[in-house]
C-alpha cells in the first residue's frame, strides 16, 4: 500500500525547537503537508480537544518536560481521537532497555536522535505502512 | 521413687483388705475331691466285694444247708411212712391170723361166709379207730368177699388200686370235700386183706416234728398221679390240672417230675405251683410213691437275707465313716496345699508381702517353713534390686539430663551463632537472643546492654519478656552488677542472701522472685562492648558450668555485635558506593542525552545541507559541511564509546545471551568490514573452518568486538593485509585479527587494553579510541580473554576466546554485577 504523504497528519511532539524544525524540514521534502507541533504531551491532549485533524502519526520525544513520553503514550492511547494514530518513539537515550521498554510500552517503532538522515524518508514511509521500525543509530 | 513407695504401700494395705478377691485356682475342687474319691473307692469297692462274697457265701451255705437238711428230713419221713406202712401190713396180717381168714376157700363161697367174714371185719375194725374199713377180696381179680364198712365206699374199685402189688395206695375221697382215704394191705395165697385207714393217721407221719423250718411242706406223691398236700389234705390227681380249687399245677415241674422218674435228690427249683423252693425229693419204688420236702425259698433265706442286709448296712456304715475320714484327712492335706498355692500365685503377681500361717509338724509345716524363708529371701532380693534399679534410674536420669544440657548449650549456641550470622540488625538480633536465651534456660529474665558512645553508661538494648527494666541504663563503675561487671569486664554472680546491692536490677516479672543474678561481659577482644544480664529464680543457677556456657554465648554475641557493626558500616559504604554509581550512571545518561540533542542539529542539518535539501552546493561549501558532518559523527561515536565504557565499568551494561551462529557474525563483521577499508590499499582475509559451532552468547556485543578489533587494523595498516580467523578449541572458540601495520611499542603494548583508558593523554589520529578498551570488557563479560602479540614493522594480532557455553554468565540482559562494580 503506498503511502500519499500529502494526505496525511503529522504530529511532533518535541520540546526543543531546532529538533522540530530539523524533522519538520525532512517531513516537508517528503511531501507531507500537514505537520503539527506540540511541546508538550499536555499540549497534545489539550489540542485534541479543540478540533484537532486526525493525526496518523504521532512523532513523540521521550525526554519531555512535566511528562515523559511514556506517561503521554498511556493518555495518548487512551484517548479516542487518536484510536487509530501510530505512535512512534524519537529520543535521544538510545539504549537496549530503552527500545526494550519502548516496545513494551505500546510504541509502533522507535528513533533515534541523532536522526539518520538518509534513512529518515524510508523509516517514516514503513511506519505509515504497518511495519514496526526499531532504530538503536 | 517416690510413687513406687505409694504404689508398695498400697500392695502392703490391701494384704489386709478382707474384700480383695483371692485368685480362684479351683484347687479347692481339684485335689480334694480326687483324693476323696480315691479314698471311697478304695473303701468301698473291697467292702463292696467283700459283701457280695459274704452274701454268696451265705446263700451257698443255706441251700447246702437247707437241702441236706431237706434231703435228712425227707429220708427220715421215708423211714418212718416205711415203719408205718409196715406197722399196719403186721397188723393186717395179725388180723387175718385172729380172723382165721386163711381158711377161706373162694370155691366154697357163700353168702353166710361171707356174711361171716364181714362180721369178722367189722369187729376187727372196731379194735382200732384209724381203720375205717376193712375189705376181704380176692387178689387176682379183686373180687370183694366180705368188708366192714364205715364210709361209702367204692369197694370194687379198691383192689385195683392195690393190684400192682404196691403196698399203700391213696384213695380219693369218695364225698366232696372230705379226706383221701389210705389202703393198707396183707396179701396170702389168693387173698389179700385191705385196710382203709384215715388220712390224718398218714398226715401225723408226714407232719412230723422234726421239720422245723418255717414253711415246710412235706408231700407225697403217688406213681399214678395223685399228689397231697398239708393244707389241702386231698389228693389231687395231677392229670386234672388243677389242686383244689385255686393253685395251678405244674406236673412237669422239679421235684415232682423228677421224683415220678424214680430219682431222688435235692435242690432250688420252682415247684409244681410256681413257688421257687428249696426242696428234696425221694423215690420209694417199694410204697411206689414220692416224698416231697419243700420249704419256699422266701422263708429259707429270710435268715440269709437277714445278715445280708446287716453286712450291707454295715458296709454302708464302714463307707459312710471311711468318706467321713477320707474327707478329713483330705481337708488336712489340701488346705494347706491350697493356702501355700494361692499364696505363691498372689507372689506370681508381685505381691512379696507373702508368709504362709501353717503351723504344722509334718512335712506340710516344713514346706510351709521353707515356703516362709524363700518368699522373704525373694522379698529381700527384689527390694534391693528395687533400689538398684531405682539408683541406677537415678543416675541415667542424671546422665540424661545432664546430656540435655549439654545438647541444650550446644543447641542455643549454635542458634545463637546462627542468629548472630543470619540477623544483621542488632537490635533484632539482640532481641532474639535475650528471647532464646531466656525460654532455653527458663531464666526471669534475659537481657543485653551495651555501653553508650560515652562508654560512661551502659544502656538497656532488649530483653527476654520484651518488656524493658525500671530503670534503662546504668551507670558504668556503679553498684549495680551490670555497672560493676561493664567497667571491668569479669563476669560476676550474685545471690540472694549473699551480699546486700544499692540498685539490684529489678525482675520485670514482679510475681518471680530473682534469687540469683549473673552478669557477663560483651567483648571485643579487650574491649568492653556490653553485659549480657541473667536473671533466675533458682537458688542454684549459675554454677560454674552454666559461667562458661553464657561466657561464651556471651563471646559470640560480641563477636555478633562486632559483625553487625563491621556490617552496618560496609552496607553503609556499598549504599554510598551504590548511590553514586547511581549518580555516575544518571549523569552520563543525562550527559549523553545532553549531547546528542546539539547533535541532532549538527549531524543532521548538515546531512539536509549535504543532501542538497536546501538547495545546490559549490564544491567549497560540500567539502566544508562534509568535515562538520563527518565530525559530528565521530564525536557521536565517541559519546557512544564512552557512555558504552561507562556501562561497562558500572555494570549496568546489557548482556542478552542468546544462541548465536558465529559464522553468520563473521561474514555480517566482513561486509562492514569491507565498507571501512574503502579506499584504503589493504587486503582483508579470513580463515574460518567450515563448521563453527552455535555460541550461547551476546551477538551484538561479539559483533562489536570483532568490527572494533577490524576497525583498530585497519585504522593502524596504511597498507597491506588483515586476517581474521577463526578456531574451535575444546569448549571455545579462539578469534584473532592480525594486521600487518606497523606495530605497537612495547612501552605501549601494556596499556593498550588497559582498564582505565581515560588516562590516555591527547586525541591524536593514531589514538586507539576507546574500542579495544570496550573489547577487553566484553570479553572478559562473556567468559572470555583477549591479548595482543605485536612486533615493529611486523603486525599485531589481537587474539581473544569465547566460551562456546558459558557457565559464569547467568540472567542475561540485566546484569548486577556488585563484583563488577568493586
Amino acid at each position: 500500500m503506498a503511502v500519499d504523504f500529502g494526505q496525511i497528519c503529522i504530529l511532533i511532539v518535541e520540546d526543543n525547537v531546532r529538533n522540530y524544525a530539523l524533522l519538520a524540514r525532512l517531513l516537508s521534502f517528503m511531501g507531507v503537508k500537514q505537520t503539527e507541533w506540540k511541546r508538550s504531551g499536555w499540549h497534545v491532549l489539550e489540542f485534541a480537544k479543540d478540533n484537532m485533524p486526525v493525526i496518523d502519526l504521532i512523532l513523540l520525544d521521550i525526554h519531555l518536560p512535566e511528562e515523559d513520553g511514556y506517561e503521554v503514550l498511556t493518555r495518548i492511547r487512551q484517548d479516542a481521537h487518536f484510536r487509530n494514530t501510530k505512535v512512534v518513539a524519537v529520543t535521544a537515550d538510545v539504549s537496549n532497555p530503552n527500545l526494550t521498554r519502548a516496545q513494551s510500552a505500546g510504541f509502533d517503532g522507535f528513533l533515534s536522535k541523532p536522526i539518520n538522515v538518509d534513512q529518515f524518508p524510508d523509516q517514516i514511509r514503513r511506519i505509515l505502512e504497518g511495519e514496526a521500525v526499531w532504530d538503536l543509530g | 521413687m517416690a510413687e513406687r513407695a505409694i504404689d508398695l504401700a498400697r500392695a502392703n494395705r490391701s494384704d489386709h483388705d478382707p474384700f480383695r478377691p483371692a485368685p480362684t485356682l479351683g484347687l479347692r475342687g481339684g485335689l480334694g475331691k480326687t483324693l476323696l474319691i480315691a479314698f471311697l473307692l478304695l473303701a468301698i469297692v473291697p467292702l463292696s466285694l467283700l459283701a457280695l462274697f459274704t452274701y454268696h457265701q451265705i446263700q451257698r451255705a443255706t441251700r447246702q444247708r437247707l437241702t441236706a437238711s431237706l434231703e435228712a428230713i425227707v429220708a427220715v419221713k421215708e423211714s418212718h411212712l416205711l415203719d408205718w406202712v409196715e406197722g399196719y401190713e403186721r397188723q393186717m396180717s395179725l388180723l387175718t391170723e385172729s380172723l382165721d381168714l386163711e381158711v377161706v376157700d373162694p370155691a366154697q363161697r357163700s353168702s353166710q361166709l361171707e356174711q361171716a367174714l364181714s362180721d369178722k371185719l367189722t369187729m376187727a375194725r372196731a379194735t382200732d379207730p384209724t381203720l375205717t374199713t376193712l375189705l376181704l377180696a380176692n387178689q387176682d381179680t379183686g373180687e370183694v368177699i366180705a368188708y366192714a364198712d364205715t364210709a361209702a365206699v367204692h369197694h370194687q374199685t379198691l383192689p385195683s388200686l392195690l393190684r400192682d402189688g404196691r403196698r399203700l395206695a391213696i384213695l380219693p375221697s369218695a364225698v366232696e370235700g372230705g379226706a383221701p382215704l389210705v389202703a393198707v394191705r396183707h396179701a396170702w395165697d389168693d387173698w389179700q386183706l385191705i385196710g382203709l385207714l384215715d388220712w390224718h393217721a398218714l398226715q401225723e407221719i408226714i407232719a412230723d416234728p422234726i421239720s422245723t423250718a418255717d414253711g415246710t411242706t412235706t408231700r407225697l406223691v403217688t406213681g399214678d398221679g395223685l399228689i397231697t398236700s398239708e393244707q389241702t389234705p386231698l389228693p389231687v390227681s395231677l392229670d386234672k390240672g388243677t389242686f383244689g380249687a385255686d393253685a395251678a399245677i405244674d406236673s412237669q415241674a422239679t421235684g415232682v417230675a423228677q421224683a415220678l422218674r424214680g430219682q431222688s435228690g435235692a435242690g432250688d427249683y420252682v415247684n409244681f405251683e410256681g413257688t421257687p423252693v428249696f426242696g428234696a425229693y425221694r423215690w420209694n419204688p417199694d410204697l411206689q410213691l414220692a416224698l416231697l420236702e419243700e420249704q419256699p425259698q422266701t422263708l429259707a433265706l429270710a435268715t440269709g437275707n437277714r445278715l445280708t442286709a446287716i453286712v450291707i448296712a454295715s458296709t454302708l456304715v464302714v463307707a459312710l465313716v471311711t468318706a467321713a475320714i477320707a474327707a478329713i484327712v483330705t481337708r488336712r492335706l489340701t488346705v494347706p496345699i491350697v493356702q501355700l498355692t494361692e499364696t505363691a500365685a498372689w507372689m506370681a503377681r508381685g505381691d512379696l508381702n507373702q508368709q504362709v500361717t501353717i503351723q504344722r509338724r509334718d512335712e506340710i509345716g516344713v514346706l510351709a517353713r521353707a515356703f516362709n524363708r524363700m518368699a522373704s529371701e525373694l522379698k529381700l532380693l527384689y527390694g534391693q534390686l528395687e533400689d538398684k534399679v531405682a539408683e541406677r534410674t537415678q543416675q541415667l536420669e542424671a546422665a540424661h539430663k545432664r546430656t540435655r544440657y549439654y545438647n541444650m548449650q550446644l543447641t542455643i549456641s549454635a542458634e545463637v551463632a546462627r542468629v548472630a550470622s543470619s540477623i544483621r540488625d542488632v537490635d533484632t538480633l539482640f532481641r532474639t537472643v535475650t528471647e532464646l536465651i531466656g525460654n532455653a534456660f527458663e531464666l526471669n529474665y534475659a537481657s543485653i546492654y551495651l555501653l553508650d558512645e560515652s562508654g560512661k553508661r551502659a544502656v538497656w538494648r532488649a530483653g527476654s519478656t520484651g518488656l524493658p527494666p525500671a530503670s534503662r541504663s546504668t551507670e558504668v563503675g556503679s553498684s549495680s552488677l551490670v555497672g560493676l561487671v561493664a567497667a571491668d569486664g569479669q563476669r560476676r554472680v550474685w545471690r540472694r542472701g549473699a551480699a546486700p546491692r544499692a540498685d539490684a536490677t529489678p525482675s520485670t516479672v514482679p510475681y518471680l522472685r530473682v534469687e540469683c543474678e549473673m552478669a557477663v561481659p560483651l567483648q571485643s577482644k579487650e574491649n568492653v562492648l556490653g553485659v549480657l544480664d541473667l536473671q533466675s529464680n533458682r537458688p542454684d543457677d549459675f554454677d560454674t558450668n552454666d559461667e562458661m556456657v553464657f561466657q561464651s554465648l556471651a563471646n559470640q554475641i560480641g563477636i555478633a555485635i562486632e559483625n553487625a557493626q563491621a556490617y552496618a558500616l560496609e552496607r553503609a559504604t556499598v549504599e554510598r558506593l551504590k548511590e553514586l554509581d547511581r549518580i555516575q550512571s544518571q549523569f552520563l545518561t543525562n550527559m549523553s542525552h545532553a549531547l546528542r540533542t546539539p547533535l541532532n542539529s549538527i549531524i543532521g542539518f548538515s546531512r539536509v545541507m549535504l543532501n542538497e535539501l536546501d538547495g545546490p552546493l559549490t564544491d567549497l561549501q560540500r567539502t566544508d559541511l562534509d568535515v562538520v558532518y563527518q565530525s559530528g559523527r565521530e564525536l557521536l561515536g565517541l559519546i557512544n564509546d564512552m557512555l558504552d565504557l561507562s556501562h561497562l565499568d558500572l555494570g549496568t551494561a546489557p548482556f542478552t545471551l542468546t544462541e548465536v551462529d558465529l559464522a553468520e557474525i563473521v561474514e555480517g563483521v566482513m561486509a562492514t568490514a569491507q565498507a571501512l577499508a574503502r579506499g584504503k590499499p589493504v587486503q582483508l582475509h579470513q580463515e574460518v573452518p567450515e563448521e563453527l559451532p552455535v555460541l550461547y552468547t551476546d551477538g551484538q556485543r561479539l559483533r562489536q568486538v570483532i568490527l572494533a578489533l577490524i576497525a583498530n587494523a585497519i585504522k593502524f595498516t596504511d597498507e597491506g593485509d588483515i586476517h581474521l580467523r577463526v578456531n574451535r578449541d575444546d569448549g571455545q572458540v579462539t578469534i584473532s585479527v592480525s594486521d600487518s601495520g606497523g606495530g605497537i611499542p612495547p612501552a605501549e603494548q601494556a596499556h593498550i587494553l588497559a582498564d582505565a583508558p581515560y588516562d590516555q593523554n591527547g586525541a591524536s589520529e593514531d589514538e586507539p579510541g576507546f574500542g579495544l578498551a570496550i573489547s577487553k570488557r566484553v570479553v572478559e563479560k562473556l567468559g572470555g580473554q583477549i591479548w595482543l602479540e605485536s612486533e615493529r614493522d611486523t603486525g599485531t594480532t589481537f587474539t581473544f576466546t569465547l566460551p562456546i557455553r558459558p557457565s559464569d554468565i547467568d540472567s542475561p540482559g540485566r546484569d548486577a554485577g556488585q563484583g563488577d562494580a568493586e
